[in-house]
């Protein structure tokens, strides 16, 4: 367009200058940019006006700023300008990639730390779980013929043990505690099993059982005179032993408390 | 008309100029071409051509162009070799840039991966 005008209006100077001038015109700085200049700055301006990015690639930033002035410069040559925007576009393509890079490494620290907390969360959540299902195995001493009887579950032992688990004494606490405040009750305690494994084998595990809570609570300072221990094995289940649910019922330990003789 | 007599001597001297700085003729740009080699050698180790298989070839095809050029006897076409290399440079570090990215791109998402993996399993609940 401006190669063209040129071209008209100096021709009139004269063929002599002909050669010349048209080399000239060639040259001359072209009024007009290649509008991939403006579009280079303006995705420069972009992402150095990014706050996730700006700070992220400031060598490689500097180096699309300084290719993006090189194309801005004005050039005598179409194809050298060609060539500038071509280099400015890319290394501003170059800087952003390189700061999204370190924008995404800095990111996995956050998620790495937002792991550490789920795993956290969901640790809570067991033992808040856990102590709900506790909460609800804690034992309320029921009324019955042969005076009050206080059923602990199967949570006081590990399967085929007879030592009290850690962690496992609360509600034997809290017979302790009512032993102490009602000194003229004694205690019946009673093991009983579920059905697996021999008889003989259920009937020592459950006498074991009875034993332990009754030195646990005698070690608490209860009177050993006030606790009797019995193994009751397999002979007086509570529900169906062919169920894990009716088995897991079974397995306990009853603690009797007897009324005061009259 | 004067302004044209006056400014005649000067498009004469410019117009000099301009052709004393197009008959230069350059010698093979062996340091831009180094630079692209590395550029894209860099590229290679990175495996940019499974990020960016575009930017790959045309770095490959640019550097091939600017050796072509720089044997011609042609002073233009000698001419063409240094900004060709310097342009297979860009290439070749924007393939390297994207493939940097799409890595960082795909730990991350693996991360992500995992954390949700993780909520939806507390979801779930315990003994789940």
């Amino acid at each position: 367009m401006n190669t063209i005008k040129n071209v008209i209006r100096t021709g009139l100077y004269g063929s002599t200058l002909g050669a010349a001038a048209i080399l000239l015109a060639a040259c001359a700085a072209d009024v007009v940019k290649d509008p991939g200049v403006a579009k280079a700055r303006a995705e420069l301006t972009d992402l150095q006006s990014d706050p996730r990015l700006a700070g992220r690639a400031p060598i490689a930033i500097h180096d699309a700023d300084t290719a993006v002035r090189d194309a801005e410069l004005p050039q005598t040559d179409p194809v050298v300008e060609t060539h500038l925007v071509y280099i400015a576009e890319r290394r501003v393509q170059i800087a952003r990639a390189l700061a999204q890079t370190k924008y995404d490494e800095d990111q996995r620290k956050t998620l790495s730390e937002q792991n550490g907390q789920i795993q956290l969360n969901a640790r809570t959540n067991e033992a808040n779980a856990e102590k709900l299902k506790n909460d609800n195995l804690q034992a309320q001493p029921k009324k019955t013929d042969r005076g009050m009887v206080l059923t602990l579950g199967d949570v006081l032992f590990s399967t085929g043990r007879s030592d009290l688990k850690p962690g496992s004494v609360e509600n034997l606490d809290r017979l302790v505690t009512f032993l102490g405040q009602a000194p003229d009750r004694t205690v019946r305690i009673e093991g009983h099993t579920d059905n697996r494994g021999g008889q003989d084998m259920n009937q020592a595990l459950s006498q074991k059982r009875a034993d332990s809570v009754s030195l646990y609570l005698t070690g608490r300072g209860i009177a050993s005179n006030r606790v009797t221990s019995v193994g009751e094995g397999y002979n007086s289940p509570v529900a169906d032993n062919n169920t894990d649910a009716g088995r897991q019922a079974n397995r306990r330990v009853e603690v009797i408390i007897q009324d005061p003789p009259a | 008309m004067k302004t044209a007599n006056l400014s005649t001597p000067i498009l004469v001297a410019a117009g000099a100029l301009a052709l004393a700085a197009c008959a230069t003729v350059p010698l093979p740009p062996n340091d831009a071409f180094q630079a692209a080699d590395i550029a894209i050698s860099n590229a290679e180790n990175d495996h940019a051509a499974d990020y960016a298989p575009l930017e790959m070839r045309t770095a490959h095809e640019k550097i091939s162009a600017a050796r072509a050029d720089a044997m011609q006897t042609d002073e233009v076409q000698v001419a063409q070799a240094r900004p060709l290399a310097d342009e297979a440079r860009v290439e070749a570090d924007l393939a390297s840039a994207k493939a940097h990215l799409g890595k960082a791109e795909a730990v991350n998402q693996e991360l992500q991966k995992n954390n949700s993996t993780l909520n939806q399993e507390i979801q779930r609940g315990p003994g789940g």
